[in-house]
């Protein structure tokens, strides 16, 4: 061979040779988004999966913002709502209107979905950490026990999701039973209690934030000596007293006080602040103190005001204004004012889920159910009322008036924290309390739709809840 | 003993040669041997360089020099023959020195010796089987243009492009042969010198970012992003092929089912250097209007009237509210005329020097340099290309090829239009809807911006001109490419080729919003942002190719192999709350409120094994067969790997004994093939289940939260295109007329498309492989030489095609019609259809059924709560006595019943002339510019026919009387056809014989976008807002049209 044709097969051959160093493996790199199974190797990993289950319930417009507040409130005898939210005070809500009834069955699901994600890797958690795992699986727990309670009340036996979708053919499944989420909830609620810890860094339940709801959920479901015990075990136990002044509560320089079991985490900073509950909180020029509010596109439901008693110290914190403003004829409602009003970021204020009057109100309620207008029930609605600046109430009312006036005080204590619509519910007393407002009573009031979009997607594996 | 006998033989056998030799040589010198020399011209008389020059019957020949001179010796009586691709062989009988000292060659786009370059290699025109369209380069390059994707318009059958805007560097969106996929890309993939892009302007836009409020995301305002092809400059293309059917594009696999465009550069040939120079001095305006406004007399008393309608006041009564005068109509005359205040003559310059020459090492190369101005204020396209291929062999069988082309541009923009981000408005929307009873300028010269000019924001600070002025949106793009290559002749007829390419695209987005004079800034006290896109794609090819004939069995075989590996880093920066508004974006620190910085990477890559074989029997029966064997990492596991494999089969009927000698038929082929190419254009990472982040507030700061936010599909796949395609190639009277004629079918399955899936899962939607779309279609494209005198000379290229689409198969089981939605402005979304059986893109609405003229009708019909007289009508389709979204229906198709282009080109001696029609009948469009206007403020002019009850026949309900105006209705639809004066070109060549040292000069004055026939009431008819949307098309929201330019050139070849 001479050396001409040497170098050239040389030549040739590296050439080849290129090609076969090529890489044929094509395995898709996945560089700037954290992939599910490399996850949980570190307990910061799980502390943002943690993180990562309250977000939903906290952006614009699901969980509690704008969908909670719109919903809620105006569907109840509480709120009356502007512009396209009407169709929650005329009732006139449609599967296909799916706007804030969609946001609020998206979000509540990422947020299950999200608890899902920390519970089903308990293993990979316990690995790095056995007893943070323990509190880390209850928070989820307890995160989707809440989730739930929410979706079953609003919307019957909802789709019952303990594991998460993983798979392509994970994605559909049919509704469960009422009771069946309620097992869950219960079941996923005193794990909680029993791992959660005492206390924990505002904005995550502790052991008392799961026993409350436990109060809440038995009482929903009528178990009132549960619901008595839960109560009693919170308000013997617990951390929580009431504040001093009914406006204390809300103040946006004291949150996460004394009386708040749980809520949901709003800071005036990159966009971190709440966007929504701004929206049905009155505008400046609607406050009696000159006090920076919100967008007042709900406002309050025409004779709600008028159903507290004149010396009621909550008006003012309840309301924008005690009295209708010049020219106006509408109240609004003031429970969310953050005093620097709404930028960028939003308000600063916190939105409750659930604080420590209402558990004193349920256990009221449960004495009431249990032993009748007992001794103790008189000493836990008067706690309230006595906070309001009011005498104690009436002596001498028969089960049945006592009954009537827990829950008005619910109403009057309560008022735009997304809990009257529930307790009309519980109670039976829904259909009654729409009427009085001069709504007409239809039984499919009692649930609200299943987002079209969701049975739609289901190809008809999630069933419309009756009358929609 | 056997050596021995081998030597003598071998002895005698070199005796024998050299002896005739010698004798051949004397017999030569014997005859009337002599030197004939001259020049060769093209029939614009420019210099022809490399024409081929032989003797008939004789080996070896010469090439013209790049003058055009040649001189060849020859014997009296022998014919020389001039060939050179593209143009019509001559044939000359020498009788002495002077027979050709002056040659003319005609071109010939379609003769039939022509190599045409397709994927991995190059084949004759007559061997192919594929449906390929070669654009006419020499036509082309005499209409100045910015980028190579606008010189494909009208070119080509069955190959619609669509300008999205008249943007500075705005890009294109190109249909060949109707859209295949919903989510995937429908733009054809571009191979560059080898070098595989597709025109996807999404990969160049500015990276969109999470985590900062819809209103105040900067960057999401880009919405007609640049042109993937802006930074190739058109002078420096040689050739361009279309590939349309299988046959031709399954050796692409996976990205051909778009059909792909082959793009070569112009390589050097050896001889004297050449220069070439040329400067063209454009002016652009907007063309001339249909569309009028409402001036200032006009306006203040239809807003009088709106208010008055609406229980308001009216203001322009000559009253001075605040300390602001509001003069009464009638005495304010036609106002500002906003349109004209934002736009002005465009300037733009272009100047590029291009060279070539080499003895061992050859080289062609270019510098250039282009400054557009649009006619819109603040917009501008600058760009900087360089550009040196070279080639040279190394040994005798190892040759090297590298070609480098860098180019550096920046646009600046003012934005396009408003597209569904709240208070945002594009420059040209802005100034249509602005207030003509305020002045553009205060008295002291400054701008007004005091709040008046915007209707609909009444109070707050906007005036169009600072969209222009005050508003920064500025797109710095370098993008290199190198393509090395060394081929290797291993044998007679098999070379082995290896490539290497780097290309490297990376873009610099700057965004300020002036904090006084812009809404938006305003409201964030400055809003500032950067983003980078920097992509890199990395390529490594070897390949193999075989040609050889074997008695009547031409072979031409390909196979290789390529790795391609991209990759994407994206980083986003944005604040806002500054101090001032003095260093814009420059220093992002300084915001009082910081966005989350956003940055991202992918990783595509994408290894494939591709063979060809093209058997040619007798020169008249033709066989190819391609297969690629494509992978990709998009794809879920198991679905990473698939064969796209193409047959065809071809037949030169006129080579067959019965038309051989036909005086007519001069050529005539028809063409089968089938096969199947992909679509692999979908985002990465959608087979994997991935973690996004977010924050929230524990214990009062800030922590990082993560979730699953999106389920993979491990199961996902390509999206396969299986298209039949027969044709039938033609040639008469001696080639002066040819042509194709093709008729497609494409079935395209497994549709990429995001399966809306149950919330519960806690995913709102799963990619998945669903739905099918099916087009058919029948292309047309002829050339006839009509005269061909030696001084005059007159030629025509048509194309006409029909595509009809059907969307087979929506994907969605149980589902026949699914709407899209898509929000032109404010809060009125409209939507399209995708309906089973129909095709892609139809326009979803009410019926208008004209305006409510008694309050007796409104009780007697179906009506919108709130009617009254002077109220929009709408049909009750279904009779349920309600207007709601069940009375909704089909009102309007976008796609076109027929594409066409014509080019005419004369040639008079020196001079020569182009003229190209391009148009489009049927198909419609959705004009949302009165939608649009209505809630911005100003309205069109022709709005005075509102309803009165005096004016009962009117077309447009009362001022003020919004009811019904979120109701997208036929109103808005109109007949798209349009026939476009595309450009025209008229050049002049100087006979540059006498002079020394220029072989070519050449004035011409060109203008593009010339005359528009059209009954469209919108602005422009060519409108594509949504851009390369494919499911968006043929939607007017007021994007910035495209405009006129008048072109003066000179180019000068030295």
């Amino acid at each position: 061979m001479s050396i001409n044709k040497f170098i050239k097969n040389i030549t040739l051959a590296v050439l080849a040779g290129s090609t076969i160093a090529s890489c044929n493996k094509l395995d898709e790199k996945v560089f700037s988004q954290d992939s599910p199974d490399n996850f949980f190797g570190s307990k910061s990993d799980a502390e943002a999966a943690l993180v990562g289950m309250y977000r939903p319930l906290q952006i614009c417009c699901g969980g509690y913002e704008q969908a909670g507040t719109f919903i809620l409130n105006s569907a109840s005898d509480e709120g009356d709502a502007a512009l396209f939210w009407g169709q929650f005070d005329d009732l006139t809500y449609t599967p296909n209107s799916t706007g804030e009834i969609g946001d609020l069955w998206r979000a509540t699901y990422q947020s299950i979905s999200s608890a899902n994600f920390v519970i089903d890797n308990q293993e990979k958690i316990a690995a790095v950490d056995a007893d943070f795992a323990s509190k880390a699986i209850a928070e989820a727990k307890f995160t989707r026990a809440m989730n739930y309670f929410q979706l079953v009340q609003m919307f019957g036996g909802v789709p019952l999701r303990i594991t998460q979708a993983k798979r392509a053919d994970d994605v559909n499944i049919p509704r469960n039973t009422e009771d069946e989420v309620y097992n869950q909830i219960i079941e996923d609620l005193k794990a909680a209690k029993q791992d959660l810890p005492e206390s924990y860094p505002a904005g995550k339940p502790t052991k008392w934030t799961a026993a409350s709801w436990l109060a809440k959920v038995y009482i929903t479901r009528k178990d009132y000596a549960n619901a008595l015990a839960e109560a009693n075990d919170v308000i013997d136990n617990g951390p929580y007293t009431l504040q001093t002044t009914f406006a204390s509560v809300f103040d946006v320089n004291n949150e996460n006080n004394s009386e708040v079991i749980f809520a949901i985490q709003y800071i005036r900073k990159d966009q971190q602040g709440m966007r929504m509950q701004p929206l049905i909180t009155g505008p400046n020029d609607k406050f009696a103190s000159g006090a920076t509010g919100g967008w007042g596109l709900g406002y309050v439901e025409e004779g709600f005001r008028n159903k507290y008693s004149p010396i009621d110290d909550r008006i003012n914190t309840t309301f924008t204004s005690p009295d209708l403003r010049p020219g106006e004829t509408n109240f609004y409602a003031g429970k969310w004012r953050d005093p620097e009003g709404v930028t960028a970021d939003g308000h600063g204020t916190d939105f409750i889920v659930m604080r420590y009057a209402d558990i004193v109100l349920i256990k009221a309620e449960a004495e009431n159910e249990l032993n009748g207008p007992s001794t103790n029930a008189y000493g836990a609605i008067d706690i309230v009322r006595d906070r309001a600046k009011l005498p104690g109430l009436t002596s001498g009312l028969t089960q049945d008036q006592f009954r009537d006036s827990v829950l008005l005080e619910r109403h009057l204590e309560l008022a735009y924290e997304e809990i009257r619509w529930f307790d009309l519910k519980r109670t039976g007393k829904l259909k009654e309390a729409l009427e009085a407002v001069g709504k007409v009573w239809n039984d499919r009031y009692l649930y609200f739709p299943i987002p079209q979009t969701e049975v739609d997607a289901s190809n008809g594996v999630i069933t419309q809840n009756p009358g929609y | 003993m056997f050596k021995k006998r081998l030597a003598q033989l071998l002895f005698v056998k070199q005796f024998f040669l050299l002896l005739s030799l010698v004798t051949a040589s004397l017999i030569t010198f014997a005859q009337n041997r002599m030197v004939v020399s001259g020049k060769v011209l093209s029939e614009n008389n420019t210099p022809l360089a490399g024409v081929s020059i032989k003797v008939k019957n004789v080996s070896g020949g010469t090439v013209t020099d790049d003058q055009g001179n040649y001189s060849i010796q020859v014997n009296k009586g022998e014919i020389l023959i001039f060939s050179y691709v593209g143009y019509n062989p001559m044939e000359i009988k020498v009788n002495n020195e002077k027979t050709a000292s002056s040659v003319q060659l005609t071109s010939n786009v379609s003769a039939l010796s022509d190599v045409v370059v397709v994927g991995y290699g190059t084949q004759k025109r007559k061997d192919l089987t594929g449906a390929v369209t070669t654009v006419n380069m020499r036509k082309a390059e005499e209409v100045p243009l910015v980028s190579v994707d606008q010189l494909l318009t009208g070119r080509a059958g069955g190959v619609q492009i669509n300008q999205s805007s008249g943007q500075a560097a705005a890009g294109t969106s190109i249909r060949i042969r109707g859209g295949n996929s919903l989510n995937g890309t429908n733009e054809p993939l571009f191979v560059i010198d080898g070098f595989p892009i597709i025109n996807d302007n999404a990969a160049y836009a500015a990276p969109p970012q999470q985590g900062v409020p819809n209103g105040l995301a900067g960057n999401q305002m880009i919405t007609n992003p640049n042109g993937a092809l802006n930074w190739l400059n058109p002078a420096d293309i040689q050739s361009v092929e279309i590939l349309k059917d299988a046959s031709a594009t399954a050796i692409y696999g996976s990205r051909g089912a778009n059909g792909v465009i082959i793009i070569t550069t112009r390589k050097g040939k050896a001889g004297q250097a050449r220069l070439n120079f040329s400067s063209t001095l454009g002016v652009s305006r907007l063309n001339d209007r249909n569309m009028e406004m409402m001036n200032g007399d006009e306006y203040a008393e239809y807003n009088n009237l709106s208010r008055i309608h609406q229980g308001l006041a009216p203001i322009y009564v000559d009253t001075t509210i605040g300390d602001k005068f509001f003069p009464s109509p009638g005495t304010i005359g036609e106002g500002t005329d906003w349109v004209k205040e934002v736009t002005r003559k465009g300037i733009t310059q272009n100047y590029s020097i291009g060279f070539s020459g080499g003895q061992e090492v050859v080289y062609a190369g270019s510098v250039s340099y282009l400054n557009q101005e649009t006619p819109f204020l603040g917009s501008q396209f600058r760009r900087a290309n360089f550009r040196l291929n070279l080639q040279t062999n190394l040994t005798n069988w190892l040759s090297l090829d590298n070609s480098t082309s860098y180019t550096s541009s920046i646009s600046d923009n003012a934005p396009s239009d408003g597209r569904d981000i709240a208070y945002r408005v594009g420059i040209f929307e802005s100034a249509l809807s602005a207030n003509p009873v305020e002045p553009a300028y205060n008295p002291d010269g400054s701008l007004n911006y005091d709040g008046e000019v915007s209707p609909i924001r009444p109070g707050l600070p906007f005036s169009p001109i600072s969209l222009g002025y005050d508003l920064l949106n500025k797109n710095t793009v370098q993008t290199f490419l190198n393509n090395l290559s060394l081929k290797a002749k291993i044998i007679e007829g098999l070379n082995f080729e290896v490539r290497g390419s780097v290309f490297n695209n990376s873009l610099l987005n700057d965004i300020y919003y002036n904090s006084k004079t812009t809404f938006t800034g305003y409201n964030t006290h400055g809003l500032g942002s950067k983003n980078t896109n920097d992509s890199r794609s990395y390529l490594i090819e070897s390949f193999a190719t075989y040609n050889k004939t074997f008695g009547q069995n031409a072979i031409n075989a390909v196979a290789g192999y390529s790795y391609q590996k991209t990759d994407y880093r994206l980083v986003g920066a944005s604040a806002s709350n500054f101090p001032n508004d003095n260093l814009k974006n420059e220093n992002l620190a300084a915001g009082g409120t910081q966005y989350p910085t956003m940055t991202t990477r992918i990783e595509d890559l994408l290894s494939s094994y591709y063979v060809r074989l093209n058997d040619v029997l007798f020169d008249k029966y033709i066989f190819t067969f391609t297969a690629r064997y494509d992978g990709s990492s998009k794809f879920g596991e198991g679905n990473k790997w698939a064969m796209f494999p193409s047959g065809a089969i071809s037949w030169r009927i006129s080579e067959e004994d019965f038309l051989k000698n036909s005086k007519t038929i001069s050529d005539l082929k028809l063409r089968v093939s089938y096969g199947l190419s992909g679509n692999q254009a979908i985002q990465s990472l959608q087979s994997k289940s991935l973690l996004a982040t977010v924050n929230y507030p524990i214990g009062g700061v800030l922590q990082t939260g993560i979730y699953p936010s999106v389920l993979g599909n491990p199961s996902l796949k390509w999206e396969t295109t299986k298209q039949f395609n027969f044709g039938v190639d033609f040639g008469i009277l001696n080639q002066r007329v040819t042509g194709s004629l093709n008729y497609y079918v494409k079935n395209t399955d497994d549709l990429l498309q995001a399966r809306v899936i149950p919330q519960n899962s806690g995913f709102g939607t799963i990619l998945d492989n669903v739905g099918s779309i099916s087009n058919k279609g029948i292309e047309l494209d002829l050339h006839a030489n009509v005269i061909n005198k030696s001084d005059f000379r007159w030629d025509i290229d048509a194309n006409i095609a029909r595509n009809r689409q059907k969307l087979t198969d929506i994907g969605l089981e149980g589902i026949d019609t699914l709407l899209v939605q898509f929000q032109p402005i404010g809060g009125s979304p409209a939507n399209i259809a995708l309906i089973k059986d129909r095709p892609v893109g139809l326009f979803w609405g009410y019926q208008n059924d004209g305006i409510y003229n008694t309050k007796e009708q409104i009780d007697g019909s179906a009506s919108i709560p709130g009617s009254q007289p002077g109220s929009r009508k709408f049909k009750d389709l279904n009779g349920d006595n309600v207007i709601n979204a069940s009375d909704q229906v089909v009102i309007g198709d976008p796609n076109p019943d027929f594409v066409f282009g014509i080019s005419n080109t004369f040639g008079y001696k020196g001079f020569d002339l182009t003229v190209l029609f391009q148009g489009v009948v049927g198909g419609d469009i959705y004009n949302l510019s009165d939608v649009i206007l209505e809630r911005l403020g100003n309205r069109r002019a022709v709005t005075l026919n509102y309803w009165t009850p005096s004016n009962p026949n009117a077309t447009f309900a009362a001022p003020g009387d919004d009811v019904g105006r979120d109701y997208h209705s036929d109103f808005s639809v109109e007949d798209g056809t349009y026939v476009k004066l595309k450009a025209l070109t008229l050049g002049y060549n100087f006979a540059t014989s006498k002079l020394k040292f220029v072989s070519s000069i050449r004035l011409f004055v060109s203008g593009s976008n010339l005359l528009t026939f059209s009954n469209y009431g919108g602005f422009d008819p060519e409108i594509n807002s949504y851009a390369q949307s494919n499911l968006f098309r043929n939607i007017d929201i007021l994007t910035i049209p495209l405009y006129r330019t008048y072109t003066f050139g000179l180019n000068v070849g030295f």
